[in-house]
C-alpha cells in the first residue's frame, strides 16, 4: 500500500484542517510555477498525496510574478494568488519552500528523497503583521521584482496576499553562490575591512587549496554577479584574494610564519593521484585533511599541470606554485615527479603496490586539428600547448620570427604574449568572428593589443604555405558577415577574393584540447565520452571502475582552475565514501 | 537584475573599484616578469569596504525588539530532512537568459534597458511602482518604446538555436498593456519574425497591426546604449541594407527561456535524457515523459512553451503519475478540488443576515474588467444606501484585509462584500482569508465584474445582497455521474485522450466520422519516423483496449445533461446507440483545407505538403527544382489564422529532399516562417543549405498545364518573380472540424467564428470549456473538456498533451462527483 506517504497535519491560517488517512500514494513535485503547482493540484484533488518543494522562499516561481498571462480574462497576479493559495491550504499537499532536494535515487518501485531547507530564521509564530519589514535598516534590491527596488533584509512580498511567511536572509550572496567552490566571500572580504588577514585567508582556503595561484589566474565568475556591479562597479574580489594570500607568503618567507602542522593520518589506506594539476593536488589536500594519505604520480617534471605547462609565468610566477605545492606537501602529500602513469606504472600496477582509489587528473593537454590543407606537411607547424609548454620548461628560444596564433580564446592570447617575450619579432591572432565574440577575457585582449600583438579578426586560415618542408605563411581569408537572412540572422560568411597571405614561419593553433587518455592502453574498461573524456557519477565524481574517481579538464574537457579545484573536492568526498563503505 | 539608477541608497560607499597596478609596457619586452602586481595594503582595505556584504541581515535586533509574537530566531539552522515517494513530477521551470552576456545590447549600462520581466513587474499593480511602466533610469514615463525580439533565442552562436516560443505574444499583450496604462505610447518591434503563439497571440498581433502606434521592423539588433539616466536610448539595427540608428525612451529585451541548471542532475536521478540544448527529453507522443520508465516532467523543463502549455503539462504529468502507481487511487471527495474551494471555511455564502456590512471595492479588479471605480462606488452608495463603500487598490493584500477586520470591528458589522473579485474562482480564498485575518466572524460574499456586467448592474447585485437577498449562484446539481467518457474524434488526440482514460479506469467511447482511427495522420502527416511508428502504437492500444469502445463512421447526433451528466445519441452505419456519459472530451481534429482549387489541371506536379511527406517516404524523387508555397488557406481573410505545422512539415521535407539530393533548387515563398520551439534549427540549417527564402506579399498564382508556372511578387523589393520547378507544394493549412462546433452548440460550449472551441481560460483552464453565454448557469459546460486541434491549431506534443491534461480533467470531473 501506501508506503513513505508522510502524514502531516496541515495547518494553515490557524485552521486546522481535518487530514484524511492517507488516501492514496506519495507523489514528490519539484518546482512551484505553472506547471508544478497545477500537477499538485491536480494529483491532490485526485487523492494522493503530495510534497511540494521549491527552491525559492515562496511559491510561484516566474507564475506569480507576470502582469497578465496572454489569453487569460483574470489578471495574473489575481489568478497566481488564488492557486498558491489553494495549493498551500489543500490538506493533502505538504508544502516544502526555500528547499532543495540534496539527493533523489530510485530505491525499489519508489524514489528516495533527501531535502535541505534554509532556514528562514521565523517561526510559526508570526502573524504577520509585517513591522520587522517596517523596521529593518538593510536595503537589498528587491529580487523579486528584478532588481527595480529595494526591500529590506526581509524577503517578503510588499503586498502578500496568500499564506507567506517572513523570510529573513542571511546566507549565500551572489558572489558565493556563482563561485564554483562557494567561498564565503563576504565574510573573508569583511575580515579584511577589520584587518584580520590571516583569518580572511582561513575563510578562503576552508574551500581553495591555492588561493594565491586563484587570485591571480581565476576568471572570478563571482565578480560578474557581484550585486555591486549594479551599482557601479563589481567588487575586486578576486585582488583582495590575492591580496591576502601574498600577505601570508611574505610572512613565511621573511620566517615570521612557519609551516601549520601535518594533519595527523587516522587512516591506513593510502589513495593514487595522477597528476598534479589543480584537481589532483585539491584531492590530495582534502584527502590529507580527512587523515587519508595519498601519493601523487606526475608525469611532468614540475607541478600544478597546465598551471605551469599552460599559463604563462608572466601571469602565474612560478614561486608562487611552488609555494602552494609545498604547502600541501607539508600536509603529508607525496608527489613523485617524472612519473607518468602508463605502460610502466598501470593502474594494475598501483592496485598492486596497495592503493585503496585512484583519482585520474590528467588534464586535457592534445591540442585539436584545424582541418585546413598543408596542415601535415611542414615544418613551424606547433600546437599552442606544445610551445607553451616547451617555453614553460625552460626552453625560451624563439620558436621563429613571425609567428600566426590561429584562435580567439585565453590560450591564443598567452600563446601570442608568450611569443613576443621570447623574442618574436611579429605576432598575428587571426581569429574567424569579430571581437565581440572572443571568448578570451576582455581584460587580456586588451593587454595582448597594449603589448603588440596584431589580431586580425573575421579573417579564417585557408591552407598553409610551404617551401623546402617549411611553413612559410598562411592563406586567408576575409569573413564578413552575411546578408540578413530569412531568419533575421547575419552571420560570418567568406568574402570570395579575399584571400591573403600571411608570412610566417610558425604557426600556431590553439583552437582546444582534449584529453589523452592513450596512457591507459587498451583494455582499461572505464566508460569514455566522445570527446575522449571519462564519464563520472556527478554526485561522487567515480567512474563505472569503483575503485578509479576522476575529475578536471579530464572530465569536463579544457575549463578552468576553480571548476577543477570543485571537482577536486567532490572526488576526495566520494574517495572517503567509497574508503568507508 | 541590474541599476536602476533613481535609486540612490547605495550611493554611501562611493569608491571607485580599485585599479589593478601593472608593470609599464617597456618593461615587459622579453622577461617572463609578473605583470600584474597586486594591491597595496590600503588598496585592497579600500576596496574591501566596496562590498555591499549583499545587504542581508546583519542581525541588529531591531525587528526581534518588534516583533510582538517573539517569532523571529537569528540563528535558526537549515534542517535536512528525508522521505520516500511512489513518484516523482519533475517541473523546474526554466530560466531567463541573462541579456548581460552580450555587452552590445547595453543592458548592464543603462537602467533604461530592461527585460520583459522587468516591464512585467512593472505593469503588475503589486510590482515596485504600483503598475506604472515608468523608465528606471528617470521615473518619467516613456512615450516611445522599443521591443527588442530574440534576446538569447534563435542564435546557435550561443548554442541556442531554439524559438523561445512564448516571448512574441508575451511581448505583445505587454505592448497592449502599455497602451492601456500610458494612453498614448508609441511602440516599436525590431524582430525576426513574429511568432503569436495560440489564439490570444494571434488576436494580439492582429490588434497590434491594426494599430497606428504600433510597428514592426524586421531587423537583426546590433546594438543598444543609453548613456545617462535622463537621455534615450539608441537603438543599432539592420534592415538588410546597412545600419540605421532610432531614439527611444524605453527599450525593452524579449528574453528568452533555459532550461534550468539543475536539470542535469534532474533528469538523471529520475532516469531521464537532455536533449542538446539541455532541456529534458520527451518524444512527439509521450511529451511529458522521460527515459525508459517514462517518468512525467512538466512545462518549460522539457521545451519553451507559454503558461497555458505549462498549466496543461502540469495536468497531463499528474494524470500520468496517477495510472503508473498500482491500483487506481482512491478517490476522496471531501478534501477535493470542490471541497477546497467552498470548504468548511466560515460559511458558505448563504446564511445571510442584515446585520451592518462593509463594502470593499477592487479598484484593480473592476478597472480590469473595464469598469469605471467611482462610478461603481457611487451607484452602490446610490442603490443601496450602503454607508461604508472604501475602494482599495487591490482588495485581498493582507495589509487591507487587516483593514477591512479594523472597521468590521469598528462598526460591529457581521457581513463583508467585496466588489470586484472573482466569486467563481475566489470565494473559497476569500472565506479562508476572512477566517484567517478577522477575528469577528463575518459573512463574506463576493460580486464580480464579470462579462458584459455594467456599474448599474454591479451595484443592482450588491444592493440585492445587502437587502438580504441571496446572489444567483451556478451550482452544478449533479452529484453522482455515470463512470464513463464520451470522446469525440479518433484523431492524435483523442486517441491520446482515450488511452489515459482508460488508464486511469474510466471506460470510454470513442466516437469518429472517418471509417478508421487516426484518419488524416494514418496516412500520411506524421514526417517523422519515430513518431509514425509510436502513433501506430497508440493506435493498436486503444483498439485493443476492452475499456474503450471504438464507434468509427459515426457522429453525434445529438446531446443533453441529464442528472448524471449527459446522454448522447450517436448515428453510424450499424443504426443508434444511446450513451449515458459523466464527461465529455470534444477532440474531433482539424481537417485539411481543400486545396483542389489550386491545384487546378496539374494534380502531379501541383501537389500538397501532406501528400509530398507521403512520397517521400518512398524516397525523394529525382527533382531538379521545388517551389513550396506557404500559408495556403492559412492567414487568410476566409481562414485568419496559422496552421502552426505547416512550415515545420515544410522545413521537414525540404531537408529530406536534400538529403537524398543536395543538388536540388527548393524556393519556399511565404508570408513569414513561423516554427517554434526546437523547430527552429531546421529552419537555420535550411538557410545555411541554400534554400531560398522569399516572403510574398500575396498568394502566389499557379498557371494550368502540365509544367506549372508560378508567379508572385516579393514583398521586400517588389520585383515580379517567376518560377517554373519539377514541383510545387502546397503547404495547405486545416479548417476547424465540424463536429465540434454540432456538440458543442448543443450544450452551450463556445465556438468561435472559425470553429474551434474557445478555452474556459486560454493560460491557466486551457482544457476547460468555455460557456457561451447562451443558459443561465456558468456552469453549464461543466464536464466538458477540449484538446488539441478542436481548440486551436496546435503541434502533436500539444495535441497530446492537452488530451492528456483533458482525460485527466475529466476522470478528476467523475470520481469527484462520485461515480455512479
Ligand atoms: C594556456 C592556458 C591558459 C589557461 N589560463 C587559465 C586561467 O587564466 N585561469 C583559469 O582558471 N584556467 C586557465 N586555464 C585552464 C586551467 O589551467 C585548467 O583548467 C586546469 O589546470 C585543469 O586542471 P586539471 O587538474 O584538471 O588538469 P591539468 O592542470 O591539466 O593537470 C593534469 C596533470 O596531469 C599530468 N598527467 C597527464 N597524464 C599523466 C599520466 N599519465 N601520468 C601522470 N601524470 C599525468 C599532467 O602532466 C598535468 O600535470 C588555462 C589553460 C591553458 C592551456
Ligand atoms: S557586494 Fe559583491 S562581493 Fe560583496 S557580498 Fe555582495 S556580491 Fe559578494
Ligand atoms: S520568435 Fe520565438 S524566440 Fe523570438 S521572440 Fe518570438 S517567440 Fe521568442
Amino acid at each position: 500500500m501506501s508506503k513513505g506517504s508522510k502524514k502531516t497535519e496541515t495547518v494553515a491560517n490557524g485552521d486546522a484542517v481535518a487530514v484524511p488517512d492517507d488516501v492514496g500514494r506519495s507523489v514528490l513535485v519539484v518546482g512551484s510555477d505553472a506547471a508544478g503547482l497545477t500537477a499538485a493540484l491536480d494529483l491532490a484533488d485526485a487523492g494522493a498525496r503530495v510534497t511540494l518543494v521549491e527552491e525559492a522562499p515562496f511559491l510561484g516561481g516566474a507564475f506569480k510574478r507576470h502582469a497578465r498571462f496572454p489569453g487569460s480574462g483574470m489578471p495574473a497576479f489575481c489568478r497566481a494568488t488564488e492557486v498558491i493559495h489553494r495549493a498551500t491550504r489543500h490538506p493533502r499537499i505538504d508544502v516544502m519552500a526555500g528547499t532543495s532536494v540534496s539527493r533523489l535515487r530510485k530505491s525499489d518501485g519508489g524514489f528516495d528523497a533527501a531535502f535541505r531547507t534554509e532556514a528562514t530564521r521565523v517561526t510559526d509564530a508570526c502573524n504577520e503583521c509585517g513591522a520587522c519589514v517596517e523596521v529593518c535598516p538593510i536595503k537589498p534590491y528587491d529580487v523579486f521584482n528584478e532588481g527595480l527596488t529595494l526591500r529590506t533584509a526581509i524577503d517578503w512580498p510588499s503586498t502578500p496576499a496568500h499564506e507567506t511567511r517572513p523570510n529573513i536572509e542571511r546566507e549565500t550572496p551572489a558572489c558565493t553562490e556563482t563561485c564554483p567552490v562557494h567561498i564565503d566571500i563576504r565574510r573573508y572580504v569583511g575580515l579584511v575591512v577589520e584587518g584580520k588577514f590571516a583569518k580572511a585567508l582561513a575563510v578562503v582556503r576552508a574551500d581553495n587549496p591555492l588561493p594565491a595561484i586563484c587570485g591571480r589566474v581565476c576568471p572570478h565568475p563571482c565578480e560578474s554577479a557581484c550585486n555591486r556591479g549594479h551599482q557601479d562597479e563589481p567588487v575586486a574580489i578576486d585582488a583582495i584574494k590575492r591580496f591576502v594570500a601574498d600577505y601570508e607568503a611574505s610572512l613565511r618567507r621573511d620566517g615570521k610564519l612557519e609551516w601549520p602542522p601535518a594533519p595527523k593520518r587516522t587512516r591506513k589506506e593510502r589513495v593514487a593521484v595522477v597528476g598534479a594539476g589543480p584537481a589532483g593536488l585539491t584531492v590530495a589536500h582534502d584527502l590529507a585533511l580527512m587523515g587519508i594519505g595519498s601519493t601523487i604520480f606526475e608525469a611532468a617534471p614540475v607541478p600544478g599541470g597546465m598551471l605551469w605547462l599552460g599559463i604563462p609565468e608572466y601571469r602565474l610566477p612560478r614561486d608562487i606554485i611552488q609555494d602552494e605545492v609545498d604547502y600541501i606537501a607539508n600536509m603529508g602529500v607525496e608527489i613523485h615527479y617524472d612519473t607518468p602513469v602508463g605502460p610502466d606504472l598501470t593502474l594494475d600496477d598501483l592496485r598492486k603496490k596497495g592503493f585503496k582509489a585512484i583519482f585520474l587528473g590528467v588534464g586535457a593537454h592534445s591540442g585539436l586539428k584545424l582541418k585546413v590543407p598543408g596542415e601535415d606537411d611542414f615544418e613551424g607547424f606547433m600546437d599552442a600547448i606544445v610551445l607553451l609548454r616547451k617555453i614553460n620548461l625552460g626552453d625560451a628560444e624563439k620558436p621563429g620570427n613571425k609567428v600566426i596564433v590561429i584562435g580567439g580564446g585565453n590560450s591564443a592570447i598567452d600563446a601570442a604574449r608568450t611569443a613576443l617575450r621570447v623574442g618574436c619579432d611579429e605576432v598575428h591572432i587571426v581569429y574567424r568572428r569579430s571581437r565581440r565574440e572572443m571568448p578570451a577575457n576582455e581584460w587580456e585582449i586588451d593587454a595582448a593589443i597594449e603589448e603588440g600583438v596584431q589580431i586580425s579578426y573575421l579573417a579564417a586560415p585557408v591552407r598553409i604555405l610551404g617551401e623546402a618542408g617549411k611553413v612559410v605563411g598562411m592563406e586567408c581569408v576575409r569573413m564578413e558577415l552575411g546578408k540578413l537572412d530569412a531568419s533575421g540572422r547575419r552571420r560570418p560568411v567568406p568574402v570570395e577574393g579575399t584571400e591573403f597571405v600571411i608570412e610566417a614561419d610558425i604557426i600556431v593553433p590553439a583552437i582546444s584540447q582534449r584529453p589523452d587518455i592513450d596512457f591507459l592502453g587498451d583494455d582499461h574498461g572505464l566508460d569514455i565520452s566522445r570527446w575522449d573524456s571519462f564519464e563520472i557519477d556527478t554526485r561522487t565524481g567515480q567512474t563505472n571502475v569503483p575503485d578509479v574517481f576522476a575529475g578536471g579538464d579530464d572530465v569536463t574537457g579544457p575549463a578552468t582552475v576553480i571548476e577543477a579545484i570543485a571537482a577536486g573536492h567532490l572526488a576526495a568526498k566520494g574517495i572517503a565514501k567509497y574508503l568507508t563503505d | 537584475m541590474k541599476k536602476p539608477k533613481f535609486i540612490t541608497e547605495f550611493e554611501d560607499i562611493p569608491a571607485p573599484r580599485a585599479k589593478m597596478p601593472e608593470l609599464p609596457l617597456d618593461e615587459r619586452k622579453l622577461n617572463f616578469t609578473e605583470v600584474e602586481l597586486g594591491l597595496a595594503r590600503e588598496a585592497a582595505l579600500a576596496e574591501a569596504s566596496r562590498c555591499l556584504s549583499c545587504r542581508r541581515c546583519i542581525g541588529c535586533g531591531l525587528c526581534l525588539a518588534e516583533c510582538d509574537p517573539d517569532a523571529i530566531v537569528y540563528d535558526m539552522e537549515a534542517s535536512s530532512s528525508k522521505a520516500t515517494f511512489d513518484a516523482v513530477v519533475a517541473a523546474p521551470g526554466a530560466e531567463p537568459y541573462n541579456p548581460a552576456a552580450n555587452p552590445a545590447l547595453g543592458y548592464s549600462e543603462s537602467a533604461n534597458i530592461v527585460t520583459t520581466l522587468e516591464l512585467e513587474r512593472m505593469l503588475n499593480p503589486t510590482g515596485p511602482y504600483g503598475g506604472l511602466p515608468i523608465r528606471p533610469g528617470d521615473g518619467t514615463f516613456p512615450s516611445r518604446v522599443a521591443f527588442v525580439q530574440c534576446v538569447g533565442s534563435r542564435d546557435e552562436g550561443i548554442g541556442a538555436a531554439f524559438c523561445s516560443s512564448s516571448c512574441c505574444t508575451q511581448a505583445l499583450e505587454q505592448a497592449a498593456s502599455l497602451g492601456d496604462a500610458l494612453g498614448t505610447v508609441s511602440v516599436t518591434f525590431f524582430h525576426r519574425e513574429m511568432r503569436p503563439l495560440g489564439r490570444r497571440g494571434e488576436e494580439l498581433l492582429r490588434y497590434a497591426e491594426e494599430n497606428d502606434d504600433i510597428d514592426f521592423v524586421f531587423a537583426g539588433v546590433t546594438g543598444a546604449s543609453g548613456v545617462d539616466c535622463e537621455g534615450p536610448v539608441i537603438v543599432k539595427y539592420d534592415t538588410g541594407d546597412g545600419d540605421r540608428e532610432r531614439e527611444f525612451d524605453l527599450v525593452v529585451l524579449s528574453v528568452g527561456q533555459r532550461a534550468p541548471g539543475s536539470t542535469r542532475r534532474l533528469a538523471r536521478s529520475i532516469g531521464g535524457k537532455q536533449n542538446k540544448f539541455g532541456y529534458v527529453a520527451t518524444t512527439p507522443l509521450a511529451p511529458t515523459a522521460t527515459g525508459e520508465d517514462a517518468n512525467p516532467v512538466a512545462g518549460t523543463v522539457a521545451r519553451p512553451m507559454d503558461v497555458g502549455g505549462a498549466v496543461a503539462a502540469g495536468s497531463a504529468a499528474a494524470s500520468q503519475v496517477l495510472n503508473g502507481l498500482d491500483g487506481a487511487v482512491e478517490s476522496d471527495p471531501s478534501g477535493a478540488e470542490s471541497g477546497v474551494e467552498s470548504g468548511a471555511e466560515s460559511g458558505d455564502g448563504s446564511p445571510v443576515d442584515d446585520g451592518p456590512a462593509v463594502v470593499a471595492l477592487c479598484k484593480y479588479g473592476l478597472t480590469t474588467a473595464g469598469l469605471d471605480v467611482s462610478r461603481v462606488s457611487h451607484a452602490i452608495g446610490e442603490s443601496s444606501g450602503a454607508p461604508w463603500v472604501i475602494t482599495f487598490p487591490t482588495a485581498c493584500v493582507t495589509p487591507t484585509v487587516r483593514e477591512l477586520g479594523r472597521l468590521a470591528d469598528e462598526r460591529r458589522a457581521s457581513r463583508l462584500l467585496i466588489v470586484g473579485c472573482y466569486p467563481e474562482t475566489h470565494s473559497g480564498f476569500w472565506r479562508a482569508k476572512a477566517a484567517a485575518r478577522i477575528d469577528r466572524p463575518l459573512a463574506v460574499e463576493i460580486i464580480g465584474g464579470g462579462d458584459g456586467a455594467d456599474a448599474e448592474s454591479v451595484a443592482r447585485a450588491a444592493g440585492e445582497w445587502l437587502a438580504g437577498g441571496s446572489p444567483e449562484r451556478c451550482t452544478d446539481d449533479a452529484r453522482v455521474v455515470e463512470n464513463r467518457t464520451l470522446v469525440v474524434g479518433a484523431g492524435v488526440s483523442g486517441l491520446s485522450a482515450a488511452a489515459e482514460l482508460a488508464r486511469r479506469g474510466v471506460p470510454v467511447t470513442l466516437v469518429e466520422a472517418g471509417t478508421e482511427l487516426a484518419p488524416r495522420l494514418r496516412g500520411a502527416a506524421i514526417a517523422d519516423p519515430d513518431a509514425a511508428e509510436a502513433l501506430a502504437a497508440l493506435v493498436e492500444r486503444v483498439e485493443a483496449e476492452p475499456a474503450i469502445e471504438i464507434a468509427t463512421g459515426s457522429t453525434v447526433a445529438s446531446v443533453e445533461r441529464t442528472a448524471h451528466g449527459f446522454e448522447s445519441v450517436l448515428t453510424g452505419s450499424s443504426g443508434e446507440t444511446r450513451v449515458t456519459h459523466g464527461a465529455l472530451v470534444l477532440a474531433a481534429e482539424a481537417t485539411d483545407y481543400d486545396a483542389s482549387a489550386i491545384k487546378g489541371a496539374s494534380p502531379d506536379s501541383v501537389i500538397t505538403q501532406r501528400e509530398l511527406t507521403e512520397r517521400l517516404r518512398g524516397g525523394a524523387a529525382d527533382l531538379s527544382s521545388v517551389v513550396m508555397i506557404q500559408c495556403v488557406g492559412s492567414r487568410t481573410p476566409e481562414h485568419p489564422y496559422c496552421s502552426r505545422n505547416c512550415c515545420a512539415e515544410a522545413l521537414a521535407n525540404l531537408h529530406r529532399i536534400l538529403g537524398e539530393n543536395p543538388e536540388t533548387e527548393v524556393t519556399v515563398l511565404h508570408k513569414g516562417i513561423r516554427v517554434w520551439g526546437f523547430d527552429e534549427e531546421m529552419f537555420s540549417d535550411a538557410i545555411d543549405a541554400g534554400v531560398r527564402f522569399v516572403r510574398v506579399a500575396d498568394t502566389p498564382a499557379i498557371s494550368d498545364g502540365a509544367s506549372p508556372e508560378v508567379t508572385a511578387v516579393d514583398a521586400e523589393t517588389g520585383d515580379a518573380i517567376r518560377l517554373a520547378p519539377d514541383l510545387v507544394v502546397l503547404s495547405t493549412g486545416v479548417v476547424a472540424a465540424e463536429e465540434n462546433a454540432a456538440v458543442a452548440g448543443a450544450l452551450g460550449v463556445d465556438v468561435d467564428g472559425d470553429g474551434f472551441l474557445r478555452a474556459a481560460d486560454e493560460a491557466v483552464a486551457p482544457v476547460r470549456s468555455r460557456c457561451d453565454g447562451s443558459g443561465p448557469c456558468e456552469r453549464q459546460c461543466e464536464g466538458v473538456f477540449i484538446c488539441g486541434s478542436a481548440a486551436w491549431p496546435a503541434s502533436i506534443e500539444d495535441c497530446v498533451t492537452q488530451a492528456q491534461a483533458a482525460a485527466g480533467k475529466a476522470s478528476l470531473h467523475i470520481f469527484t462527483k462520485g461515480p455512479r
